[in-house]
């Protein structure tokens, strides 16, 4: 056969291939769509037997983040203290306790992940704002890492560790600045290797509002209007240098915050 | 003129079969694109079981050896908080003592892996430093430090790690954190640590205290040393003990445990009634009242270096997770013990048995006594036993009189389930020392 016919045959063929798959990519997203906001209705529903109303966002059905296992890695870790404090050289304490010593500062990590590190003057100048030095310095060691506070003071700033984007609530790194640069960085950090567990049976963001609402009605939290929804990690450091990431949900509410374990259901930490 | 003409042809067919390829190409991709998107990629690599995602590997990850916190759990432990402060304490309660355990596994890895030379001491310097803010841990049997801190995850280079105390206490002012002990012939040692004390004494203050005192600090017995002095009685349940008969499953689980093919095993029955394996170089006998014995008879000429105290300890975990814990109903299992022969490379680990945190004393000795040689199991003597937890509450002295009995007999305070076999029994007993 004339390759210029099958070439034909063959563009047909994907053209009737690409309609069929693109139709059924616009029918799944109808599809989803349709679930989401029948979701949305029933949840709102539910809440409002209880008294209490939501914001629409709050409400959007989200999956449940990866459950993940980390280990220390000290040539990873290395790495990422020479970006920060210069090319550094590691001295053993014992215990799984690191010294680092940098061109630019020194540094010790422990394997529980708390950090201790100072800076020298001037090694990490103010540029802009003091949250954005040290976002911009954590970007550089390959750290992911989310405000804790909006509009946090010009001497001292906290940002909270993300994995998968999402934060990880007790792994909080917070900077000191003194004389327009950085010159103490403390708090826990997340270790370097992360191998992804088992995660099915985790609550999505659906089923731990169903679970709000248990808490609500028996442990008598009291609450009128749910902000927002927002999954994260804390964690659990059970043997020096490995760590567990627990997903949990953060409930923000008029009253208080809640987080909930996306696995045991259990509340986390309570504020009121 | 013509050759002009006669190219212009050709130019336009060339760009036309050039048009024709790209869009084979572009729908080409588009369709991958839109097949990924709808999943149904996934769904046919998962029929067909095909590698994918960026995590695939050829090589099988090497299963790690179990480390469980229930094997190394104390039986009892104390937490204070500030000086000053009363003491929080928890006793043959497994679930409580676990908890503190694992809440100051961390602190307790980095005492254990930065300790420096260990100091002789006296007993005061000891009381000083349970006056802080400090953690104590009592174990049901002497506890190498070699091997809680291998277990926790650190090596441990001071000549502290030769030792094992029966309890050892971290203990943190404002400016330091001490590591202190008492060792099996009564020393008392303290050994510097580089624990952030701020940090420790953050998770000492979550603790509040419950009424607990050693008898040295109370007014009602203080001449009763270290006991611990918690208030009312222990609660114990009653139990039940009985010598399981196991099924071919749990026979051939035994064998894989020692290393035995069971596929391959001959049996034979003896006149009173004990099953006899026998493969290749290997040898179990399973008696009808649950002993079993188990022989390698070449055993392997490891050169290997040693592995250190915890990996020794996790292969021998290992080997008793699969023949013993199956079949043990309530019971758990615990550290009793190890004996390290040089002349013959082997080292012995003994394990006990223990119910709600209370260890089990077999009338016949321990639960499990596994010999090593390398990663090999060259010699195994098992007590096969099925616990039952009762709903019947045991009787029990309350911790200050069983404390005052045992410094009547300058003894300390132990409680034990006694089993003889056909009763188990939950009683205080008075030990050595």
């Amino acid at each position: 056969m004339d390759s210029r016919k099958l070439e034909r045959i063959l563009i047909g063929i994907l053209l009737l291939l690409n309609l069929f798959l693109l139709s059924a990519v616009l029918l799944d997203g109808i599809q989803d769509r349709r679930s989401r906001r029948e979701t949305a209705q029933t949840l709102t529903a539910l809440l409002e037997e209880s008294g209490i109303t939501a914001d629409a966002r709050a409400l959007t059905p989200r999956a449940c983040p990866t459950k993940y296992t980390l280990t220390r890695d000290l040539a990873s870790e290395k790495r990422i203290v020479s970006k920060l404090i210069g090319s550094a050289e590691a001295f053993d304490r014992g215990g799984n306790i690191f010294s680092y010593v940098g061109t630019k500062g020194k540094a010790q990590l422990r394997g529980s992940g708390e950090l201790d590190m100072l800076l020298d003057t001037g090694a990490a100048p103010v540029r802009g704002s003091a949250m954005r030095t040290a976002q911009r310095l954590l970007r550089r060691a390959g750290i992911g890492a989310t405000p804790v506070e909006e509009g946090a003071a010009a001497d001292a700033v906290s940002l909270c560790c993300t994995c998968d984007g999402c934060p990880v609530y007790n792994a909080v790194l917070s900077f000191d600045f003194v004389g327009g640069s950085v010159r103490m960085v403390s708090g826990t950090r997340l270790f370097d290797t992360a191998a992804a567990e088992d995660s099915t049976g985790l609550m999505d963001s659906v089923s731990v509002l169903v679970r709000f609402l248990g808490i609500v009605r028996d442990e008598g939290f009291i609450c009128s209007r749910i902000e927002s929804v927002t999954p994260g990690y804390l964690q659990t450091v059970a043997r020096s240098g490995e760590a567990e990431l627990a997903p949990v949900w953060r409930i923000v509410t008029d009253t208080g915050v809640l987080m909930i374990d996306a696995e045991t259901g259990k509340t986390e930490g309570r504020l009121s | 003129m013509r050759e002009r003409t006669a190219s212009s042809p050709d130019r336009r067919t060339r760009a036309r079969d050039w048009g024709r390829h790209a869009l084979l190409l572009l729908l080409l991709v588009s369709a991958l694109l839109l097949l990924r998107r709808t999943g149904y990629l996934s769904d046919l690599r998962g029929r067909l079981s095909l590698p994918g995602g960026p995590a695939a590997s050829g090589a099988a990850a090497e299963t790690p050896l179990p480390r469980p916190f229930s094997a190394l759990t104390p039986v009892a432990v104390t937490v204070r908080g500030a000086e000053g402060g009363g003491r929080y304490g928890a006793a043959y309660d497994a679930e409580e003592t676990a908890a503190v355990f694992r809440r100051f596994s961390v602190d307790l890895g980095e005492a254990l892996g930065s300790a420096g030379a260990p100091r002789d001491t006296d007993e005061a310097a000891l009381h000083a430093l349970l006056e802080r803010s400090a953690l104590t841990l009592h174990f049901a049997c002497p506890m190498p430090l070699e091997l809680l801190s291998g277990w926790l995850g650190v090596e441990m280079s001071s000549d502290a790690a030769a030792d094992a105390p029966l309890w050892l206490c971290l203990s943190a002012s404002e400016t330091e954190a001490l590591l202190g002990y008492r060792t099996q012939s009564g020393a008392c040692r303290v050994c510097a640590t580089a624990v952030n004390p701020e940090s420790f004494r953050a998770h000492t203050a979550e603790y509040a205290p419950n009424g607990t005192l050693y008898a040295w600090e109370s007014e009602r017995l203080p001449d009763g040393g270290d006991a611990l002095l918690l208030p009312g009685a222990p609660e114990a349940a009653a139990l039940v003990s009985a010598v399981p008969l196991p099924r071919a499953a749990e026979t051939d689980a035994i064998m894989a445990a020692m290393g035995m093919n069971s596929f391959v095993a001959s049996s034979y029955t003896e006149a009173d009634g004990t099953m006899v394996y026998v493969s290749d170089d290997n040898t179990l006998r399973l008696s009808p009242d649950g002993t079993v014995f188990f022989r390698r008879t070449v055993s392997p000429d490891t050169a290997a270096d040693d592995e250190g105290l915890a990996a020794a300890v996790s292969r021998a975990w290992q080997a008793a997770e699969r023949s013993l814990l199956p079949m043990a109903g309530d019971g758990e299992m615990r550290f009793a013990g190890a004996l390290r022969v040089q002349a013959q490379r082997t080292v012995t680990i003994y394990l006990d048995y223990a119910a709600d945190g209370i260890p089990v004393r077999l009338a016949s000795g321990h639960a499990a006594e596994i010999v090593l040689r390398g990663e090999t199991v060259v010699q195994a003597r098992l007590q096969l036993r099925q616990f039952t937890r009762t709903d019947r509450a045991a009787q029990l002295l309350p911790y200050l009189q069983a404390a005052a009995i045992a410094a009547h007999a300058q003894g300390r305070a132990e409680l034990i389930y006694a089993d003889a076999g056909e009763a188990t029994a939950c009683m205080w007993v008075i030990a050595d020392g």
